[in-house]
Protein backbone atom coordinates (compact mmCIF):
# COMPACT_ATOMS: atom_id res chain seq x y z
CA UNK A 1 0.00 0.00 0.00
CA UNK A 2 3.20 2.43 1.05
CA UNK A 3 4.57 1.48 -2.29
CA UNK A 4 1.63 2.12 -4.28
CA UNK A 5 1.10 5.89 -2.76
CA UNK A 6 4.85 6.45 -3.20
CA UNK A 7 4.04 5.43 -6.93
CA UNK A 8 0.82 7.08 -7.03
CA UNK A 9 2.69 10.49 -5.90
CA UNK A 10 5.91 10.62 -8.40
CA UNK A 11 3.10 9.34 -11.34
CA UNK A 12 1.40 12.64 -10.10
CA UNK A 13 4.59 14.79 -10.06
CA UNK A 14 5.92 13.71 -13.32
CA UNK A 15 2.57 14.47 -14.92
CA UNK A 16 2.43 18.23 -13.57
CA UNK A 17 5.96 18.74 -14.61
CA UNK A 18 5.25 17.83 -17.94
CA UNK A 19 2.10 20.05 -17.91
CA UNK A 20 4.53 22.86 -17.28
CA UNK A 21 3.61 24.94 -20.34
CA UNK A 22 7.23 25.62 -22.19
CA UNK A 23 8.57 27.71 -24.82
CA UNK A 24 11.47 26.07 -26.73
CA UNK A 25 13.09 28.64 -29.67
CA UNK A 26 14.63 26.41 -32.76
CA UNK A 27 16.64 28.66 -35.11
CA UNK A 28 17.34 27.16 -38.00
CA UNK A 29 20.79 25.79 -38.71
CA UNK A 30 21.07 26.38 -41.65
CA UNK A 31 20.21 29.78 -41.57
CA UNK A 32 22.63 31.76 -43.58
CA UNK A 33 23.45 35.55 -42.79
CA UNK A 34 21.45 36.90 -45.38
CA UNK A 35 18.44 35.66 -44.40
CA UNK A 36 19.14 36.81 -40.90
CA UNK A 37 20.32 40.10 -41.71
CA UNK A 38 16.65 40.60 -44.03
CA UNK A 39 14.73 39.25 -40.82
CA UNK A 40 16.73 41.17 -38.38
CA UNK A 41 15.96 44.71 -39.75
CA UNK A 42 12.43 43.82 -40.99
CA UNK A 43 9.92 46.20 -39.85
CA UNK A 44 6.82 43.80 -40.48
CA UNK A 45 7.26 40.56 -39.20
CA UNK A 46 5.39 38.75 -42.21
CA UNK A 47 6.82 38.08 -45.41
CA UNK A 48 10.08 37.39 -43.55
CA UNK A 49 11.62 34.35 -44.55
CA UNK A 50 11.55 31.36 -41.63
CA UNK A 51 14.46 31.98 -39.41
CA UNK A 52 13.02 30.52 -36.41
CA UNK A 53 10.45 28.36 -34.69
CA UNK A 54 8.95 28.85 -31.40
CA UNK A 55 8.18 25.08 -29.70
CA UNK A 56 4.93 25.88 -27.48
CA UNK A 57 4.09 23.36 -24.85
CA UNK A 58 0.86 24.47 -23.21
CA UNK A 59 -2.08 22.18 -24.44
CA UNK A 60 -5.37 23.97 -24.36
CA UNK A 61 -4.00 27.39 -22.99
CA UNK A 62 -4.45 30.86 -24.47
CA UNK A 63 -1.39 32.32 -24.64
CA UNK A 64 0.61 35.30 -25.27
CA UNK A 65 4.01 35.02 -27.03
CA UNK A 66 6.63 38.46 -26.59
CA UNK A 67 10.17 38.19 -29.01
CA UNK A 68 13.25 40.02 -28.27
CA UNK A 69 16.02 40.76 -30.63
CA UNK A 70 18.99 42.63 -29.62
CA UNK A 71 22.30 43.54 -31.16
CA UNK A 72 25.40 43.70 -30.33
CA UNK A 73 27.86 45.62 -32.16
CA UNK A 74 31.21 44.31 -32.96
CA UNK A 75 33.27 45.78 -30.08
CA UNK A 76 30.63 47.02 -28.40
CA UNK A 77 30.33 45.06 -24.57
CA UNK A 78 26.46 45.55 -24.37
CA UNK A 79 23.19 44.47 -26.17
CA UNK A 80 21.22 47.03 -27.41
CA UNK A 81 17.50 46.57 -28.53
CA UNK A 82 16.25 46.23 -31.97
CA UNK A 83 12.65 45.17 -32.24
CA UNK A 84 10.20 43.54 -29.88
CA UNK A 85 6.48 42.47 -30.76
CA UNK A 86 3.69 40.72 -28.64
CA UNK A 87 1.40 38.80 -30.06
CA UNK A 88 -2.67 38.80 -29.29
CA UNK A 89 -3.99 35.80 -27.65
CA UNK A 90 -3.57 32.45 -29.23
CA UNK A 91 -4.21 29.14 -28.47
CA UNK A 92 -0.78 27.67 -28.14
CA UNK A 93 0.70 25.75 -30.69
CA UNK A 94 4.21 25.76 -32.34
CA UNK A 95 5.03 28.59 -34.51
CA UNK A 96 7.20 30.00 -36.62
CA UNK A 97 8.32 33.63 -37.26
CA UNK A 98 6.59 33.90 -40.85
CA UNK A 99 3.09 32.77 -39.18
CA UNK A 100 3.32 35.66 -36.88
CA UNK A 101 0.51 38.25 -38.31
CA UNK A 102 -1.66 35.64 -39.87
CA UNK A 103 -5.05 34.74 -38.80
CA UNK A 104 -4.81 33.12 -35.85
CA UNK A 105 -1.43 35.06 -34.15
CA UNK A 106 -2.08 38.40 -34.74
CA UNK A 107 0.49 41.25 -33.32
CA UNK A 108 -0.85 42.83 -30.57
CA UNK A 109 1.91 45.50 -30.55
CA UNK A 110 5.63 46.26 -31.40
CA UNK A 111 8.35 48.14 -31.62
CA UNK A 112 11.54 48.94 -33.91
CA UNK A 113 14.57 51.33 -33.19
CA UNK A 114 14.59 52.62 -36.69
CA UNK A 115 18.57 54.36 -36.34
CA UNK A 116 19.84 50.43 -35.49
CA UNK A 117 17.84 49.10 -38.22
CA UNK A 118 19.02 51.62 -40.69
CA UNK A 119 22.95 50.86 -39.11
CA UNK A 120 22.03 46.87 -39.74
CA UNK A 121 21.03 48.05 -43.43
CA UNK A 122 24.06 50.24 -44.21
CA UNK A 123 26.26 47.33 -43.03
CA UNK A 124 24.50 45.09 -45.80
CA UNK A 125 24.93 42.14 -43.99
CA UNK A 126 24.24 41.03 -39.80
CA UNK A 127 27.44 42.02 -38.03
CA UNK A 128 28.44 41.24 -34.39
CA UNK A 129 26.31 39.02 -32.25
CA UNK A 130 22.16 39.13 -32.13
CA UNK A 131 20.21 37.77 -29.49
CA UNK A 132 16.81 35.86 -29.82
CA UNK A 133 14.60 35.55 -27.33
CA UNK A 134 10.91 34.60 -27.03
CA UNK A 135 8.74 34.77 -23.81
CA UNK A 136 5.82 32.97 -22.99
CA UNK A 137 2.90 34.37 -20.83
CA UNK A 138 -0.63 33.09 -19.53
CA UNK A 139 -3.35 35.57 -21.70
CA UNK A 140 -5.35 36.09 -18.73
CA UNK A 141 -2.67 36.70 -15.44
CA UNK A 142 0.11 38.04 -17.65
CA UNK A 143 2.57 36.02 -15.98
CA UNK A 144 5.60 34.58 -17.67
CA UNK A 145 5.15 30.80 -17.80
CA UNK A 146 8.58 30.02 -20.06
CA UNK A 147 11.34 31.85 -22.04
CA UNK A 148 14.25 30.35 -23.80
CA UNK A 149 16.65 32.73 -25.95
CA UNK A 150 19.68 32.01 -28.79
CA UNK A 151 23.00 33.82 -29.61
CA UNK A 152 23.88 33.90 -33.39
CA UNK A 153 27.10 35.14 -34.02
CA UNK A 154 28.29 36.75 -36.97
CA UNK A 155 32.17 37.60 -36.59
CA UNK A 156 33.00 36.89 -40.37
CA UNK A 157 30.50 38.52 -42.32
CA UNK A 158 30.11 37.05 -46.02
CA UNK A 159 30.24 40.43 -48.39
CA UNK A 160 30.80 43.73 -47.91
CA UNK A 161 30.39 46.63 -50.12
CA UNK A 162 32.66 48.75 -49.77
CA UNK A 163 33.17 52.63 -51.00
CA UNK A 164 37.11 52.45 -52.18
CA UNK A 165 36.73 55.85 -53.41
CA UNK A 166 35.72 59.01 -53.00
CA UNK A 167 36.77 58.98 -49.17
CA UNK A 168 35.55 60.46 -46.19
CA UNK A 169 36.17 63.94 -45.72
CA UNK A 170 38.70 64.33 -49.03
CA UNK A 171 38.24 67.25 -50.90
CA UNK A 172 37.96 66.70 -54.61
CA UNK A 173 37.92 67.98 -58.04
CA UNK A 174 34.62 68.61 -59.49
CA UNK A 175 35.31 66.80 -62.99
CA UNK A 176 37.75 64.15 -61.34
CA UNK A 177 35.72 62.08 -58.79
CA UNK A 178 35.78 58.57 -59.87
CA UNK A 179 33.92 56.53 -57.41
CA UNK A 180 35.37 53.04 -57.31
CA UNK A 181 33.84 49.94 -54.89
CA UNK A 182 34.44 46.58 -53.65
CA UNK A 183 32.51 43.68 -56.08
CA UNK A 184 29.53 41.59 -54.40
CA UNK A 185 29.65 38.56 -55.47
CA UNK A 186 26.46 37.75 -57.39
CA UNK A 187 25.08 41.07 -58.05
CA UNK A 188 22.77 41.91 -61.00
CA UNK A 189 23.75 45.40 -60.64
CA UNK A 190 24.78 48.57 -58.27
CA UNK A 191 23.38 51.70 -57.87
CA UNK A 192 24.70 55.35 -56.83
CA UNK A 193 22.56 57.67 -55.13
CA UNK A 194 24.25 61.08 -53.90
CA UNK A 195 23.36 64.20 -52.65
CA UNK A 196 24.24 67.40 -51.72
CA UNK A 197 24.37 68.06 -47.51
CA UNK A 198 23.09 71.61 -47.13
CA UNK A 199 23.49 71.36 -43.38
CA UNK A 200 26.47 69.91 -41.53
CA UNK A 201 24.30 69.14 -38.71
CA UNK A 202 22.53 66.57 -40.42
CA UNK A 203 23.40 62.81 -40.13
CA UNK A 204 24.84 61.45 -43.48
CA UNK A 205 21.61 59.09 -44.03
CA UNK A 206 19.32 62.28 -43.43
CA UNK A 207 21.68 64.27 -46.04
CA UNK A 208 21.14 60.97 -48.65
CA UNK A 209 17.69 61.09 -48.38
CA UNK A 210 16.89 64.55 -48.06
CA UNK A 211 19.41 66.89 -48.99
CA UNK A 212 19.67 68.10 -52.50
CA UNK A 213 19.46 65.18 -54.77
CA UNK A 214 22.89 64.91 -57.23
CA UNK A 215 22.42 61.31 -58.04
CA UNK A 216 18.66 59.13 -57.57
CA UNK A 217 19.71 55.61 -57.15
CA UNK A 218 20.68 55.25 -60.19
CA UNK A 219 21.53 51.44 -62.24
CA UNK A 220 25.18 51.68 -63.13
CA UNK A 221 25.01 48.61 -64.25
CA UNK A 222 27.49 45.66 -63.58
CA UNK A 223 30.49 47.79 -63.37
CA UNK A 224 32.60 48.77 -60.30
CA UNK A 225 33.82 52.08 -61.16
CA UNK A 226 32.48 55.11 -62.79
CA UNK A 227 33.18 58.74 -62.94
CA UNK A 228 30.86 60.89 -60.87
CA UNK A 229 30.33 63.19 -63.46
CA UNK A 230 29.01 60.54 -65.62
CA UNK A 231 25.82 60.05 -63.96
CA UNK A 232 25.20 63.71 -62.65
CA UNK A 233 21.70 64.73 -62.87
CA UNK A 234 22.44 68.43 -61.54
CA UNK A 235 26.23 69.93 -61.33
CA UNK A 236 28.00 69.85 -58.55
CA UNK A 237 28.73 73.15 -56.59
CA UNK A 238 32.43 73.89 -55.99
CA UNK A 239 32.76 74.16 -52.27
CA UNK A 240 29.57 71.97 -51.25
CA UNK A 241 29.51 68.81 -49.58
CA UNK A 242 28.40 65.75 -51.19
CA UNK A 243 26.95 62.43 -49.68
CA UNK A 244 27.13 58.95 -51.57
CA UNK A 245 26.35 55.46 -51.18
CA UNK A 246 26.45 52.38 -53.56
CA UNK A 247 24.11 49.72 -53.08
CA UNK A 248 24.37 46.05 -55.04
CA UNK A 249 21.08 43.93 -55.98
CA UNK A 250 21.86 39.98 -55.48
CA UNK A 251 19.06 38.43 -57.20
CA UNK A 252 17.29 35.49 -55.17
CA UNK A 253 14.56 33.11 -54.51
CA UNK A 254 12.26 35.44 -52.13
CA UNK A 255 13.12 38.74 -54.19
CA UNK A 256 16.99 38.74 -53.92
CA UNK A 257 18.54 40.91 -50.83
CA UNK A 258 19.80 45.04 -51.06
CA UNK A 259 23.51 45.13 -49.72
CA UNK A 260 24.42 48.85 -49.13
CA UNK A 261 28.13 50.36 -48.58
CA UNK A 262 28.25 53.11 -45.61
CA UNK A 263 27.99 56.34 -46.75
CA UNK A 264 30.87 58.68 -47.23
CA UNK A 265 30.76 62.33 -47.47
CA UNK A 266 33.52 64.69 -49.06
CA UNK A 267 33.73 68.12 -50.44
CA UNK A 268 34.04 69.55 -54.20
CA UNK A 269 36.98 71.67 -54.73
CA UNK A 270 36.44 75.45 -54.98
CA UNK A 271 39.07 77.14 -57.22
CA UNK A 272 38.02 80.43 -55.49
CA UNK A 273 38.36 80.10 -52.28
CA UNK A 274 41.70 80.58 -49.87
CA UNK A 275 41.82 76.64 -48.92
CA UNK A 276 42.45 76.58 -52.86
CA UNK A 277 45.18 78.97 -53.05
CA UNK A 278 46.83 77.70 -50.20
CA UNK A 279 46.68 74.30 -51.59
CA UNK A 280 48.82 76.09 -54.92
CA UNK A 281 51.34 77.76 -52.94
CA UNK A 282 52.11 74.79 -50.90
CA UNK A 283 52.37 72.69 -54.47
CA UNK A 284 54.45 75.38 -55.57
CA UNK A 285 56.72 74.98 -52.47
CA UNK A 286 57.22 71.61 -52.62
CA UNK A 287 58.11 71.55 -56.03
CA UNK A 288 61.33 74.02 -55.61
CA UNK A 289 62.25 72.06 -52.62
CA UNK A 290 62.07 69.01 -55.43
CA UNK A 291 64.02 70.63 -57.98
CA UNK A 292 63.43 71.30 -61.52
CA UNK A 293 60.87 69.51 -63.48
CA UNK A 294 58.76 69.72 -66.37
CA UNK A 295 55.63 69.31 -64.26
CA UNK A 296 56.56 71.57 -61.85
CA UNK A 297 57.11 74.14 -64.36
CA UNK A 298 54.70 73.62 -66.27
CA UNK A 299 52.39 73.73 -62.87
CA UNK A 300 54.02 76.85 -62.11
CA UNK A 301 53.34 78.39 -65.55
CA UNK A 302 49.20 77.42 -65.49
CA UNK A 303 49.47 75.04 -68.20
CA UNK A 304 48.81 72.22 -65.84
CA UNK A 305 45.36 73.07 -64.05
CA UNK A 306 45.14 70.58 -60.91
CA UNK A 307 41.49 70.59 -60.91
CA UNK A 308 42.01 68.80 -64.22
CA UNK A 309 44.09 66.08 -62.49
CA UNK A 310 44.04 62.40 -61.63
CA UNK A 311 46.45 61.28 -59.43
CA UNK A 312 46.75 57.39 -59.02
CA UNK A 313 49.29 55.71 -56.63
CA UNK A 314 51.03 52.75 -58.08
CA UNK A 315 48.70 50.35 -57.17
CA UNK A 316 45.76 52.16 -58.69
CA UNK A 317 44.13 53.56 -55.88
CA UNK A 318 43.38 57.33 -56.25
CA UNK A 319 44.86 60.53 -54.42
CA UNK A 320 42.96 63.75 -54.21
CA UNK A 321 45.61 67.03 -54.80
CA UNK A 322 45.52 67.43 -51.31
CA UNK A 323 46.84 64.16 -50.52
CA UNK A 324 49.33 64.38 -53.26
CA UNK A 325 51.09 67.89 -51.51
CA UNK A 326 51.02 66.10 -48.42
CA UNK A 327 53.02 63.03 -49.62
CA UNK A 328 55.23 65.24 -51.50
CA UNK A 329 55.75 67.43 -48.65
CA UNK A 330 56.60 64.30 -46.24
CA UNK A 331 58.41 62.76 -49.05
CA UNK A 332 60.43 65.79 -50.94
CA UNK A 333 63.52 64.01 -49.93
CA UNK A 334 62.99 60.63 -51.06
CA UNK A 335 61.63 62.00 -54.74
CA UNK A 336 63.85 60.64 -57.33
CA UNK A 337 62.79 61.70 -60.52
CA UNK A 338 59.81 62.99 -62.55
CA UNK A 339 59.03 61.89 -65.88
CA UNK A 340 56.58 62.71 -68.73
CA UNK A 341 55.57 59.20 -69.94
CA UNK B 1 102.95 3.42 -78.04
CA UNK B 2 101.48 1.74 -75.39
CA UNK B 3 104.16 3.46 -72.76
CA UNK B 4 102.74 6.80 -74.35
CA UNK B 5 99.23 6.59 -73.47
CA UNK B 6 99.88 5.49 -70.08
CA UNK B 7 102.23 8.02 -69.57
CA UNK B 8 99.47 10.59 -70.79
CA UNK B 9 96.91 9.46 -68.44
CA UNK B 10 99.35 9.81 -65.65
CA UNK B 11 99.82 12.98 -66.53
CA UNK B 12 96.32 14.04 -66.77
CA UNK B 13 95.47 12.20 -63.64
CA UNK B 14 98.00 14.33 -61.77
CA UNK B 15 97.37 17.76 -63.19
CA UNK B 16 93.39 16.65 -61.78
CA UNK B 17 94.52 15.67 -58.39
CA UNK B 18 96.58 18.98 -58.15
CA UNK B 19 93.96 21.31 -59.01
CA UNK B 20 91.46 19.79 -56.99
CA UNK B 21 93.63 19.80 -53.92
CA UNK B 22 95.43 23.27 -54.27
CA UNK B 23 94.17 26.05 -52.12
CA UNK B 24 92.37 29.15 -53.69
CA UNK B 25 95.55 31.33 -54.15
CA UNK B 26 95.27 33.81 -51.34
CA UNK B 27 94.30 37.43 -51.94
CA UNK B 28 93.52 36.71 -55.75
CA UNK B 29 93.13 39.69 -57.94
CA UNK B 30 90.09 38.04 -59.72
CA UNK B 31 87.83 37.23 -56.31
CA UNK B 32 84.50 37.96 -56.38
CA UNK B 33 84.04 40.15 -53.24
CA UNK B 34 80.02 40.56 -53.56
CA UNK B 35 77.33 41.52 -56.15
CA UNK B 36 75.18 44.49 -57.18
CA UNK B 37 71.71 43.44 -56.00
CA UNK B 38 69.93 46.92 -57.14
CA UNK B 39 71.16 49.65 -58.79
CA UNK B 40 68.51 52.94 -58.42
CA UNK B 41 69.70 55.52 -61.03
CA UNK B 42 73.34 56.61 -62.02
CA UNK B 43 75.50 54.01 -60.61
CA UNK B 44 79.17 53.35 -62.10
CA UNK B 45 81.61 51.11 -61.43
CA UNK B 46 85.65 50.49 -62.01
CA UNK B 47 88.18 48.35 -61.66
CA UNK B 48 91.88 49.66 -60.41
CA UNK B 49 92.86 49.61 -64.41
CA UNK B 50 89.77 50.42 -66.25
CA UNK B 51 87.30 53.15 -66.51
CA UNK B 52 83.90 53.71 -64.61
CA UNK B 53 81.38 51.50 -66.36
CA UNK B 54 77.43 51.90 -65.89
CA UNK B 55 76.45 49.52 -63.17
CA UNK B 56 73.55 47.01 -63.98
CA UNK B 57 72.14 44.98 -61.31
CA UNK B 58 74.19 41.59 -60.72
CA UNK B 59 77.28 43.22 -61.88
CA UNK B 60 79.88 41.63 -59.87
CA UNK B 61 82.49 43.29 -57.86
CA UNK B 62 85.90 42.14 -57.11
CA UNK B 63 88.52 42.78 -54.90
CA UNK B 64 89.49 46.50 -55.49
CA UNK B 65 86.91 47.56 -57.40
CA UNK B 66 85.00 51.13 -57.01
CA UNK B 67 81.42 51.71 -57.16
CA UNK B 68 80.14 55.42 -57.21
CA UNK B 69 76.36 56.41 -56.95
CA UNK B 70 75.20 59.95 -58.79
CA UNK B 71 72.51 62.33 -57.48
CA UNK B 72 69.32 60.53 -55.89
CA UNK B 73 70.99 57.26 -56.90
CA UNK B 74 71.33 54.10 -54.59
CA UNK B 75 73.02 50.88 -55.03
CA UNK B 76 72.24 48.08 -52.72
CA UNK B 77 75.73 45.71 -52.54
CA UNK B 78 75.67 42.16 -51.00
CA UNK B 79 78.96 39.96 -49.72
CA UNK B 80 79.11 36.73 -50.09
CA UNK B 81 78.24 36.02 -46.73
CA UNK B 82 75.00 37.58 -47.09
CA UNK B 83 76.29 41.16 -45.43
CA UNK B 84 74.89 44.45 -47.10
CA UNK B 85 75.32 47.67 -47.81
CA UNK B 86 72.99 50.25 -49.07
CA UNK B 87 75.04 53.29 -50.64
CA UNK B 88 73.01 56.18 -50.58
CA UNK B 89 73.17 59.02 -53.28
CA UNK B 90 76.64 60.88 -54.32
CA UNK B 91 78.73 58.22 -52.43
CA UNK B 92 82.08 56.39 -53.56
CA UNK B 93 83.29 52.97 -51.94
CA UNK B 94 85.91 50.69 -53.15
CA UNK B 95 85.61 47.30 -51.68
CA UNK B 96 88.63 44.91 -50.64
CA UNK B 97 87.70 41.19 -49.38
CA UNK B 98 91.01 39.01 -48.72
CA UNK B 99 90.52 35.21 -48.11
CA UNK B 100 93.05 34.40 -44.97
CA UNK B 101 93.52 31.08 -44.17
CA UNK B 102 90.28 30.24 -42.43
CA UNK B 103 88.63 33.91 -42.78
CA UNK B 104 87.40 36.23 -44.98
CA UNK B 105 88.41 39.66 -44.38
CA UNK B 106 86.13 42.46 -45.54
CA UNK B 107 87.02 45.54 -45.71
CA UNK B 108 85.00 48.53 -47.59
CA UNK B 109 86.45 52.02 -48.40
CA UNK B 110 84.12 55.24 -48.27
CA UNK B 111 85.70 58.31 -49.05
CA UNK B 112 82.34 60.06 -49.42
CA UNK B 113 79.32 60.08 -48.98
CA UNK B 114 76.42 57.62 -46.95
CA UNK B 115 75.65 54.03 -46.60
CA UNK B 116 74.14 51.92 -44.69
CA UNK B 117 75.12 48.17 -43.06
CA UNK B 118 73.67 45.50 -42.13
CA UNK B 119 76.43 42.81 -41.51
CA UNK B 120 75.62 39.17 -41.01
CA UNK B 121 77.29 37.33 -37.71
CA UNK B 122 80.53 37.12 -38.19
CA UNK B 123 82.57 33.49 -37.79
CA UNK B 124 85.49 33.82 -35.95
CA UNK B 125 88.08 34.06 -38.31
CA UNK B 126 85.82 36.67 -40.52
CA UNK B 127 85.73 40.40 -40.46
CA UNK B 128 83.86 43.44 -41.84
CA UNK B 129 85.35 46.39 -41.94
CA UNK B 130 84.79 50.08 -42.70
CA UNK B 131 87.16 52.59 -43.30
CA UNK B 132 86.84 56.28 -43.62
CA UNK B 133 89.42 58.91 -44.25
CA UNK B 134 89.62 59.71 -40.30
CA UNK B 135 88.34 56.03 -38.48
CA UNK B 136 88.22 52.49 -38.98
CA UNK B 137 85.07 50.47 -37.67
CA UNK B 138 84.97 46.72 -36.94
CA UNK B 139 81.77 45.73 -37.40
CA UNK B 140 80.25 42.24 -36.33
CA UNK B 141 76.26 40.96 -36.45
CA UNK B 142 75.58 45.29 -36.52
CA UNK B 143 73.08 47.47 -38.67
CA UNK B 144 73.58 50.67 -38.43
CA UNK B 145 74.68 54.05 -41.33
CA UNK B 146 78.09 55.86 -41.60
CA UNK B 147 78.25 59.44 -43.06
CA UNK B 148 81.62 60.72 -44.20
CA UNK B 149 81.33 64.38 -45.03
CA UNK B 150 83.40 66.41 -47.49
CA UNK B 151 86.46 67.09 -45.33
CA UNK B 152 86.64 63.04 -44.38
CA UNK B 153 84.64 63.49 -40.98
CA UNK B 154 82.63 60.53 -39.72
CA UNK B 155 79.50 60.06 -38.19
CA UNK B 156 78.35 56.24 -37.31
CA UNK B 157 75.08 55.54 -35.89
CA UNK B 158 74.87 52.01 -34.51
CA UNK B 159 71.15 50.19 -34.63
CA UNK B 160 72.08 47.50 -33.27
CA UNK B 161 75.14 44.92 -32.35
CA UNK B 162 78.45 47.09 -31.22
CA UNK B 163 81.03 48.47 -33.75
CA UNK B 164 84.88 49.16 -32.43
CA UNK B 165 85.76 52.12 -34.13
CA UNK B 166 89.08 53.35 -34.05
CA UNK B 167 90.76 57.18 -35.56
CA UNK B 168 93.38 56.91 -38.53
CA UNK B 169 94.64 60.57 -37.36
CA UNK B 170 95.37 62.53 -35.17
CA UNK B 171 94.82 61.60 -31.25
CA UNK B 172 94.00 58.09 -32.75
CA UNK B 173 91.33 57.57 -30.09
CA UNK B 174 89.27 54.96 -30.12
CA UNK B 175 85.80 53.64 -28.64
CA UNK B 176 83.32 51.18 -28.61
CA UNK B 177 79.78 52.50 -29.84
CA UNK B 178 76.85 50.24 -29.07
CA UNK B 179 72.59 50.08 -30.27
CA UNK B 180 71.25 53.30 -29.99
CA UNK B 181 74.64 55.16 -30.09
CA UNK B 182 76.76 57.30 -32.21
CA UNK B 183 80.27 58.68 -32.72
CA UNK B 184 81.52 61.87 -35.07
CA UNK B 185 85.11 61.33 -35.64
CA UNK B 186 86.99 64.22 -36.40
CA UNK B 187 89.49 65.27 -38.40
CA UNK B 188 91.80 65.89 -35.14
CA UNK B 189 91.32 62.20 -34.05
CA UNK B 190 88.87 62.48 -31.33
CA UNK B 191 86.08 59.81 -31.23
CA UNK B 192 83.03 61.18 -29.80
CA UNK B 193 80.44 58.83 -28.45
CA UNK B 194 76.77 59.97 -27.78
CA UNK B 195 73.27 58.34 -27.61
CA UNK B 196 71.85 58.73 -31.51
CA UNK B 197 69.97 61.98 -31.88
CA UNK B 198 65.81 61.22 -33.31
CA UNK B 199 67.81 62.95 -36.90
CA UNK B 200 70.48 60.75 -36.52
CA UNK B 201 68.01 57.62 -36.06
CA UNK B 202 65.79 58.80 -38.70
CA UNK B 203 68.22 59.06 -41.03
CA UNK B 204 69.29 55.45 -40.62
CA UNK B 205 66.04 54.46 -41.06
CA UNK B 206 65.47 56.31 -43.97
CA UNK B 207 68.45 54.55 -45.12
CA UNK B 208 66.19 51.56 -45.69
CA UNK B 209 64.60 53.00 -48.65
CA UNK B 210 65.31 51.35 -51.62
CA UNK B 211 62.35 50.17 -52.92
CA UNK B 212 61.41 52.32 -56.32
CA UNK B 213 57.65 53.07 -56.40
CA UNK B 214 55.84 55.89 -58.80
CA UNK B 215 52.76 58.22 -58.59
CA UNK B 216 50.89 58.74 -61.87
CA UNK B 217 49.49 62.21 -62.59
CA UNK B 218 47.10 62.20 -65.38
CA UNK B 219 46.79 65.71 -67.19
CA UNK B 220 44.99 67.22 -70.32
CA UNK B 221 48.65 67.74 -71.29
CA UNK B 222 50.11 64.06 -70.67
CA UNK B 223 50.91 61.92 -68.24
CA UNK B 224 53.44 62.57 -65.46
CA UNK B 225 55.40 60.22 -63.23
CA UNK B 226 56.73 60.89 -59.67
CA UNK B 227 59.36 57.87 -58.82
CA UNK B 228 60.20 58.29 -54.71
CA UNK B 229 61.73 56.12 -52.85
CA UNK B 230 59.85 53.84 -50.03
CA UNK B 231 60.65 51.30 -48.15
CA UNK B 232 61.58 47.49 -49.51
Amino acid sequence: MKILTIFSMVFISISLLSAQPSIKLIVFPELTTADFASFATLEDLQGAPRIFCAEINAPNQTVVMKGIIEWKKIGSPDYVLIAWFITRPFLSRTLCNDDIGKVDVRIYDHYANTNLIEENIRYGKPTGEYRLTVELYDSTSQNLLSSDSRNLVFLNPSQTLTIINPRANQTYDAGNILVEWTPISGASEYYIKASERNDPNQSLEEALQRGTPLVNDRNVGIITSINLRDILERELRPGSEVVLQVSANVPGPAGGKKIFSEIVNFSILNPESQYYQQLVARFNNVMNRIGQNEFGQMFQSGQIDPTKIQIRKEDGTIMTFEELINFLEMNANNIIRITKE
Amino acid sequence: MKGINILKLISILSFLLFTAFHPLPVNPSGYNAAIVLKVIQDVKHKKPTTDWLQTKPATQLETADQLRTGDKSIAVVRFVDGSSLRVRENTTITIFADKKDRGLIKNTKIDVGKMRFDVEKQQDEDEFIITTPTAVATIRGTSGFVNVDENGQTLLVVETGIVDVRALVGAQQAGTVEAGNSSFINREGNVQINPSTEQEKNEARNTLRTNEKYLQIQTPQGTFRIYYLDFE
